[in-house]
């Protein structure tokens, strides 16, 4: 898994261990430290991984709410940053399951959605027209589900082992679940940002 | 092999295939160019989602902040030196002036608390109390002083802390061994009533309460006390503090009388000073005041003789006795009777001019200044008045960026909801203090009620500077790092505070409803933040 938000992780690595055993020890500015080096990070993961900016600011302070208290559970022969970010990910996917109704219908329409063969020209055309901006709009706009697998895989760089594991399904799904992901992405993004309001509060809530 | 779905191709570049079906997948593509195409395009597209994902975007600043040391002493050391400037220019301007004006009108200097209420009256060591509680808030101030700067100068704590326990020692040691005891005094209640008698005599300070309080007897201490009517024929030789909807004075007390009544009446003599806050003062012909008088009142009538000044806000007055020293007053109507004698400087600043009868004997013509309604829009004091205002908010921001940058962010956020921080604004503005005043009835409720009040007065004041942060962000866009917040509170301020300018009400509504939200904006985050730790208490998931 990548380790986002620190700097220079192979560096900081003893350091960080440092860190996070003061820390644990009650010890405030190697608390602080951890904060300022990793605030970040996880709030570009919470971003990505919940649907406002508002609600991954507030994520973010209850993600780290929750490590500071789970910080005596960590295991220090593991690295911090793949756990902190797993914390994260825990946290925001049960943010989003906690949202229920959206969540029990959209899993259906994951599970019937038919799969079209895409035209690689067609691909092809939306890479070069749409901006990068446009795609994390267009994932913003997307179910909870399919924007947490989408964030686990291309932002987070987590393995099928993990993102299984992370959102509860068969490491055999994961698989499926991306694809399909990425088709409600590319689907979203033709529909662009105002039909695709109405396109997703039809399918997804 | 047939062309491959696009399961496969996806599942092959993710490398999640079984070796035996990735080699039929590569030597398929090595055949087949359309499949070689998707597999492309696929590539292609995972990369192009990587980087659109992976794109840093800005960070609010309450992440972003690097929360480094360095900066936040300098901050701290730069808000607490603004707040100690902000407190000592206040004291120098309002309190130090008003202190000083009322030495001047006769009242013998000592600390302004115990001046006005507590005189001699409950504790003689209240005094020493007060000077220990800024005794105490002045070691806090250091100590916490110390800390902050014990990184800079580690070598030094321990001398610095040698030097602070020796100055609290030489400080207290002393206080401890002077401060005196509070002496005895009678407290009696009245079945309903009280009198004492004539001939009798309390040699103590005497706190009485009762429906009708009458002191025909001596009292060698102070008097003190609550009652419907409160009469004074005999004479008390200490201080008449009371509270009650008619006072009368018409025996003699050596010291001062303190009162807040609806009717003060002095026909006796009194030997110091008078205070007092009333509907009604009446002064008899035969009224005698050794030293000045200072009150508030709505009618005013002076007939007898006040040794020194008479400083006073009344709406209207009618001098018809001698005054020995200054005369200031304040308010809509002053009549100066022909018996009327002001041997000091006469000031009135009014709604309407004086009538002065040709007979009153004025040392100097009466210095009239008309009160005009609203803000003088042509004095450039008003102008610097608001931008003092202006910089008081920015300061007050300051300190509350510093303190909460937290729950600062969290009310600036929760103010992007006009409406329902409106609701919740007014809601709390009217049933905060209604509660508190509800709550102060029973004994233990006024601990709370207090500190509630306090809190919200708080509170008000700075709803202003979430409203002008959110203001600020609306017009520069989003805040990264305390500098840029800083800005757009220090503009939002600005704007606001040039609104409230604006004549004809508009300034007034618009200070209300940045009151309100503001207050609610506070109210809803305060709320957030209480849910946030339950939920956090609560049992978390597996990590």
């Amino acid at each position: 898994m990548k380790t986002t938000g620190s700097p220079k992780p192979e560096e900081n690595q003893s350091g960080l261990a440092e860190l996070v055993a003061c820390a644990r020890d009650g010890n405030h500015a190697a608390w602080a430290e951890i904060y300022t080096q990793f605030a970040p990070g996880v709030f570009r993961f919470c971003r990505r991984a919940m649907p406002s900016r508002e609600d991954a600011e507030d994520a973010t302070s209850e993600v780290f709410l929750k490590v500071r208290s789970k910080l005596d559970q960590y295991d220090a022969s593991r690295p911090f940053n793949a756990w902190l970010y797993r914390v994260a990910a825990n946290h925001c996917w049960d943010l989003l399951r906690r949202r229920k109704v959206r969540q029990d219908l959209e899993t259906g329409d994951v599970e019937t959605m038919p799969l079209e063969h895409p035209d690689p020209d067609q691909l092809e055309q939306l890479i070069a027209q749409k901006s990068r901006e446009d795609v994390r709009k267009a994932l913003e706009q997307l179910p909870g589900r399919t924007r947490m697998a989408l964030t686990l895989r291309y932002y987070s760089d987590m393995s099928y082992d993990e993102i299984a594991d992370t959102l509860g399904v068969r490491r055999a799904f994961v698989g499926v679940l991306l694809l399909r992901a990425r088709h409600q992405l590319r689907r979203a993004m033709e529909q662009g940002p105002k039909s695709q309001r109405h396109a997703t509060a039809g399918s997804k809530i | 092999m047939n062309h491959f779905d696009e399961m496969t191709a996806f599942l092959y570049l993710d490398g999640q295939l079984e070796w035996a079906q990735a080699s039929e997948v590569l030597a398929h593509t090595a055949e087949c160019g359309e499949c070689r195409v998707l597999l492309e395009s696929l590539k292609r597209e995972t990369l192009w989602i990587e980087q659109s994902l992976q794109e840093k975007d800005p960070v609010p600043a309450r992440f972003a902040t690097p929360r480094r040391h360095t900066n936040l002493r300098w901050g701290w050391a730069t808000a607490l030196a603004m707040g100690i400037a902000g407190v000592l220019t206040l004291w120098n301007g309002v309190v130090e002036p008003f202190q000083h004006q009322l030495n001047q009108a006769g009242f013998s200097g000592g600390n302004l608390m115990t001046m006005l209420f507590f005189s001699g009256a409950f504790w003689k060591g209240w005094s020493s109390l007060l000077s220990f509680f800024g005794f105490f808030a002045g070691t806090v101030l250091s100590i916490l002083a110390l800390f902050f700067l014990r990184r800079f100068w580690r070598a030094g704590t321990a001398v610095g802390i040698v030097l602070a326990s020796f100055f609290v020692i030489a400080l207290a040691v002393p206080l401890l061994v002077t401060t005196p005891v509070a002496e005895a005094s009678e407290m009696v209640h009245g079945h309903p009533s009280y009198t004492l008698p004539a001939g009798q005599t309390v040699n103590t300070d005497l706190f009485v309460a009762g429906d009708f309080i009458r002191i025909e007897g001596t009292v060698n201490g102070d008097v003190i006390a609550w009652s419907e009517e409160i009469q004074i024929d005999g004479h008390v030789t200490g201080d008449v503090i009371s509270m009650g909807r008619e006072v009368r004075i018409n025996g003699q007390v050596d010291g001062n009388i303190r009162s807040y009544a609806q009717t003060l009446s002095v026909s006796g003599s009194v030997g110091k000073n008078v205070l007092a806050a009333c509907q009604d003062f009446e002064m008899g012909a035969n009224g005698k005041i050794g030293g000045s008088v200072t009150f508030a009142a709505a009618n005013a009538m002076i007939s007898g003789s006040v040794s020194r000044g008479l400083t006073g806000a009344i709406g209207d007055t009618t001098l018809d006795g001698t005054i020995g020293d200054d005369l200031k007053v304040r308010g809509d109507n002053l009549r100066i009777g022909p018996g009327a004698s002001i041997q000091g400087v006469a000031k009135y600043t009014g709604r309407h001019e004086a009538t002065v009868d040709p007979g009153a004997k004025l040392a100097s013509p009466l210095a009239f200044t008309e009160l005009k309604e609203g803000p003088s829009y042509s004095s450039w004091r008003y102008y610097w008045h608001r931008a003092e205002f202006w910089g008081a908010a920015f300061l007050f921001g300051l300190v509350l960026l510093l303190l909460i940058p937290h729950f600062f962010s969290d009310v600036v956020r929760a103010s992007k909801n006009v409406l329902p921080s409106l609701g919740f604004g007014i809601l709390f503005f009217f049933a905060t203090p209604i509660a508190a005043i509800i709550v102060c009835i029973t004994v233990i409720g006024i601990g709370l009620s207090i500190p509630t009040i306090l809190i919200w007065l708080i509170a008000v004041y700075a709803a202003q500077v979430f409203v002008a942060s959110w203001l600020g962000e609306i017009l520069l866009g989003p805040a990264l790092g305390t500098g840029a917040l800083l800005g757009r509170l220090a503009l939002g301020l600005a704007i606001i505070h040039g609104l409230e300018i604006v004549p004809y009400h508009v300034g007034f509504i618009v200070h209300v409803v940045v009151c309100w939200w503001g207050l609610g904006a506070i109210a809803m985050a305060a709320y957030r933040h209480l849910k946030r730790t339950t939920v956090v208490a609560a049992p978390p998931v597996a990590a």
